[in-house]
């Protein structure tokens, strides 16, 4: 009989799972080997250290924190998340494609025979967009620069925008609603296999 | 479990009370895995929020065939082992872990002294450990899950709990003979273990 197999068996006497047969071979085997009977000895240690912990207490007004918490945030479903998150992107790809447009539809607001109230309404409006529009071309300026063809920055860029695209989606539309665990699982297993 | 699949139905209908009801039949086991899984109070008590918050946000998808408890406690596994991998991403240090606080002063300073003592060294132990590996000495010390339980709660089988827990023990126990290499202190142990156990 080999250590390891010793030492899946204290695992499982500790945890009240070994047949008695196993169980008298073990102590036999403890009896025998020094380096088996220490880690034995400390195993049992921590498991009675374990044991002897008492529960932590929550707090008493748990209840009421939840239930104000739960008012502060109302019931949003994944599927509502994710078309957000959607509705948010194309915004932004939107923005970035109408920006040189935005001169031109002044001009035509300007140009066009709006009366009273609508055509204070629309300055206004053209006001509170221009700024936005602004830094909405800035941006697409940057970006054509970063992916014009043919320079050593293109492949860059395009693998950036790529990954961070793949980035957000997987954080927003994949883990936020799936959990970690699952992905923690895999990996788990080969770390299972790999202590053995 | 009949109860339960009442309460549930009343809480989806909006029912406060009933809500109330769950939380207050699970804040012990949720607050307790959070609390042996973070190593703080604070922490641990705003991931008992934030985990009621999210079972009842998620409350229209859970199946009545599932235990509510285990259902519960995956998601509280599933907060706690996420808060600790962004913990992680900002570099703190496992061994490092948030120190417990100051315990409430009992009838004997000594015994006070003797419980923060082991209650450090418990979390220091646990600290020590991944994520994964923590969590299933949790459930089987704190939540006192069969390996038929813990299997189901984390969507794996019962060899791989089996092997997780030795793995853990043989972890610590690895973890605790590197630092008497430093520091001998196995006596300190043996005296926190010999009180641990009545």
């Amino acid at each position: 009989m080999q250590c390891h197999d010793v030492h899946e068996w204290m695992s499982l006497k500790l945890d009240g799972r070994l047949p008695p047969d196993q169980e008298r071979e073990m102590h036999a085997h403890l009896a025998s080997c020094v380096a088996c009977a220490q880690e034995w000895a400390t195993w049992r240690d921590l498991a009675a250290l374990f044991e002897g912990a008492p529960p932590a207490e929550p707090p008493g007004d748990l209840v009421e924190r939840v239930w104000s918490r739960v008012h502060a945030r109302p019931r949003r479903s994944a599927l509502l998340s994710s078309l957000a998150a959607v509705a948010v992107g194309l915004g932004v790809i939107g923005a970035l494609f109408l920006a040189p447009w935005a001169p031109i539809c002044r001009l035509v607001v300007g140009t066009l025979q709006i009366p009273g109230m609508l055509r204070v309404a629309s300055a206004v409006v053209g006001d509170l967009v221009h700024p936005a529009a602004v830094m909405a071309e800035a941006l697409r300026v940057v970006l054509r620069a970063l992916l014009s063809p043919g320079s050593a920055l293109a492949a860059m860029g395009y693998g950036l925008v790529l990954v961070a695209a793949l980035a957000a989606w997987l954080r927003v539309v994949v883990f936020r609603n799936a959990g970690v665990v699952r992905w923690s699982e895999s990996r788990l297993a080969g770390w299972d296999r790999s202590g053995r | 479990m009949i109860e339960e699949r009442v309460l549930v139905q009343r809480a989806l209908a909006g029912d406060r009370e009933a809500f109330a009801g769950l939380v207050r039949a699970y804040q012990g086991p949720v607050y307790n895995l959070a609390y042996r899984m973070l190593g703080s109070p604070a922490e641990a008590e705003e991931a008992a929020q934030e985990t009621f918050v999210r079972v009842y946000q998620r409350l229209a998808t859970y199946d009545p065939q599932q235990k509510l408890s285990s259902w519960v406690l995956a998601i509280a596994s599933h907060y706690c082992i996420d808060r600790l991998r962004r913990r992680r991403l900002v570099s703190l240090p496992l061994d490092e872990a948030p120190a417990q606080e100051a315990a409430e002063p009992a009838e004997a300073p000594e015994l006070a002294l003797l419980a923060q003592e082991r209650e450090r060294e418990i979390q220091t132990l646990l600290a020590s450990l991944p994520e994964a590996y923590r969590l299933v000495l949790v459930l089987r010390y704190w939540q006192d899950l069969s390996y038929e339980e813990m299997a189901r709660l984390l969507g794996t089988s019962e060899s791989a709990v089996k092997a997780r827990l030795h793995r853990a023990r043989e972890m610590m126990a690895q973890h605790l003979a590197k630092r008497q290499e430093v520091r001998p202190v196995r006596g300190l142990e043996r005296r926190v273990a010999r009180h641990a156990v009545p």
